[in-house]
């Protein structure tokens, strides 16, 4: 409480004060992001030189590489696929605060789903129209059951589910490299990996070029995901158990069958983009298709606001730096793992920024 | 009998190997408690850890001192923990979410330096140093199966066992240790009293950046001797399941990580023998133990309630 003194004149004296909003509004929103990636910028352009490269020719070379030419853009569009994919499943669960972190053994499972029914039938001769979207609901259905099993034991028995993610990763991978080192190995391979599949089992191509419908695919799993997350009753239950379980149980949703809900649906997204990766790409299961697609998912996510269309740029931005990657190795002796680190670097740098945008300064008047 | 003799020897070299695996993952399990118990969720531990692995190894590579790179090793985790620090405990930013980003980072950060520095690694070979050998204490080191499960190690190991009384005597026996676990538990209580938890949650999340760091180097100085991708191979949040598993108690946590270092060398061991199964059954088991480790713990009461909540005065 302020007091008046009887004998001096009242002057309004003016005081400045942080304050903290507590939702941040969709223009800070951007404007975060855009800092957070002129930040990033600058140190990356530092830290190239830092290792005696000629920065603008690296940068240069990742952005030619990645938009130059018309092919350069269909590679940045392919490479953007499947974390487009792992980011919509990452949204999906961390709407909910349900911290899938298996998105990488989720997409394995598809991929291993989908290699295994191709073995089975690749000599039945099923036309593609048949033998394609039965591929895709068998990788849909093996990430979900990756998923299943983090989503019972998080929603029955209330196990973290961020470690046994983990630890499906794990387990999925050497069960992939068991399958390729012995029963799936292709005769006669050094490698670890399977025969070519059949080509019924191809993607069909878009616009005459290498890119295909699997992106297409994930436009429209973007527009179907927003649409589930905002207009659908199950939506609006899987963001109200993330703001506030408590007050969603006495709203009357059953948390724990969301909980279950979204980890289906988290590993049954990131099954599909393993299925997609391996019928659009490689036309093969061979170790390592994935370059982490798992892991940038969840960084897509992030960046992309842990909304669907905003991971749809978030996305395409690093299937850009990916592709532009090869690029900067053939120009430079900066090595491909930069961009790794730049990814993460981004996101601290957003989270950074997120919160100081959240305050703002105001004038307070203080009558004394 | 012979062959009785080499399978009571065999045994005793897979208990004297746990012990030494387990130290690793020890250091590790014990900073994230303390992180924990002040009420904060580190979950960037494995990249902590990865960050110290390869601090420790260049430093030992290029000075030739391996107690030099564990110095510094703990400093780079510090200095990865610091992130953190600033995200989720100054900004109060979610604490899942800083902690994967900050994990994700320095995993990538790690394998940049890693191959700025050897560009060639593979055409020319790996570069590897000569880790610490075992520091066999004298006169007990001589008494027999005792002298190698327990006084046959590496100096780093010695020090890991030591940890566990040192932050068991911090946590219940120092007035400051009461207070980290208050802020664990109920922060207002403390803030009331004038503490500054903000600077208590940053010391922590500092020491748990450090334990990791040491974990790191452990492994590439205590035994790998040389540095590669993913070496530490989830071992980060297997120390994160540990501290569950251990229900937040240091005793608890040294018999859970003997555990898993009995578990890993178990499996390198029975890989070693050569039985018919595909050797990826063995590779795995450390993981599909460690679900079923939370899967038991998940009734462990020791969670401290304010665990995850960033605290707001109101």
């Amino acid at each position: 409480m302020s007091t008046v003194r009887a004998n001096q004149p009242v002057v309004p004296k003016l005081r400045y004060r942080l304050e903290k909003r507590k939702e941040s509004g969709v223009l800070s929103s951007l404007l975060s992001i855009l800092v957070a990636l002129v930040c990033s910028f600058g140190i990356t352009y530092w830290v190239i030189t830092l290792i005696g490269a000629d920065a603008t020719t690296v940068l240069w070379a990742i952005v030619k590489g990645s938009f130059g030419t018309k092919n350069a853009v269909i590679d940045t569009l392919i490479k953007s696929t499947p974390i487009f994919i792992t980011g919509l499943a990452t949204v999906v669960a961390y709407r909910a605060k349900v911290w899938n972190i298996g998105q990488e053994g989720q997409l394995y499972a598809g991929a291993l789903g989908v290699t295994g029914v191709v073995l089975l039938l690749k000599d039945a001769g099923l036309p593609a129209w048949v033998f394609i979207p039965t591929l895709l609901i068998v990788a849909v259905l093996s990430g979900a059951l990756a998923g299943a099993i983090p989503g019972v034991l998080k929603s029955r028995y209330n196990v973290n589910e961020i470690i046994v993610t983990v630890m499906l990763n794990y387990i999925v991978l050497y069960l992939t490299t068991y399958l390729l080192g012995g029963p799936w190995q292709e005769v006669g391979s050094h490698y670890y990996n399977t025969i070519r599949f059949p080509d019924t089992t191809n993607l069909p191509l878009l616009f005459g070029t290498r890119l295909h419908s699997g992106f297409v695919i994930a436009l429209l799993l973007a527009v179907l995901i927003y649409y589930l997350l905002w207009h659908m009753k199950v939506g609006y239950e899987i963001r109200a158990t993330g703001s506030n379980p408590t007050a969603a149980r006495f709203k009357g949703i059953d948390t724990r069958r969301i909980i279950l809900v979204v980890m289906l649906l988290s590993g049954a997204i990131s099954g599909l983009a393993g299925g997609l990766e391996l019928l659009g790409v490689h036309h093969r299961l061979v170790y390592g298709f994935s370059v982490s697609f798992g892991f940038t998912g969840i960084l897509i996510a992030l960046l992309g606001r842990l909304h669907p269309l905003g991971v749809a740029p978030a996305a395409i931005f690093f299937g850009a730096l990916h592709n532009g990657s090869s690029a900067m190795i053939i120009h430079s002796n900066v090595p491909r793992e930069l961009i790794t680190a730049i990814m993460g670097f981004v996101i601290i740098m957003l989270l950074f920024w997120e919160v100081v945008f959240k305050y703002r300064i105001r004038r307070v008047e203080d009558v004394q | 009998m012979s062959n009785e003799f080499l399978q009571a020897g065999m045994l005793l070299s897979v208990f004297a190997s746990a012990v030494r695996l387990g130290t690793i993952v020890l250091f590790a399990a014990l900073g994230e408690l303390i992180v924990e118990r002040s009420g904060v969720l580190n979950l960037s531990v494995e990249g902590m850890m990865l960050t110290g692995a390869l601090a420790g190894f260049l430093v030992g590579y290029f000075s030739k001192s391996l107690w030099l790179g564990v110095v510094v090793a703990a400093l780079a985790g510090m200095l990865i923990s610091f992130i953190f620090a600033l995200l989720a405990v100054v900004l109060q930013v979610d604490q899942t979410v800083s902690g994967l980003t900050v994990n994700i980072f320095a995993a990538g950060l790690t394998f940049f330096i890693y191959r700025t520095i050897f560009p060639n690694v593979g055409s020319e070979g790996t570069p590897n140093l000569v880790p610490f050998t075992a520091l066999k204490i004298p006169f007990l080191s001589q008494i027999p199966i005792l002298g190698e499960l327990l006084f046959s190690h590496h100096a780093m190991a010695y020090i890991a066992l030591f940890m566990v009384l040192i932050i068991w005597f911090y946590l219940y026996r120092t007035k400051s240790g009461l207070i980290l676990r208050t802020i664990g538990e109920n922060p207002r209580a403390v803030d009331m009293k004038g503490i500054n938890i903000t600077l208590y949650r940053v010391l922590a999340v500092l020491f748990g950046g450090l334990m990791a760091g040491l974990a790191g180097s452990v492994i590439t100085l205590g035994s790998a001797g040389v540095f590669v991708a993913d070496i530490t191979a989830g071992r980060g949040w297997l120390a994160i399941a540990i501290v569950i598993f251990g229900d937040w108690k240091p005793g608890r946590l040294l018999w859970a990580s003997l555990f898993f270092g009995f578990i890993d060398a178990l499996q390198m061991q029975v890989q070693a023998l050569g039985v018919r199964l595909p050797f990826q059954l063995f590779l795995a088991m450390p993981y599909i133990m460690t679900v079923i480790a939370v899967f038991l713990g998940r009734r462990r009461a020791g969670a401290p309630i304010a665990l995850g909540t960033p605290y707001v005065r109101e």
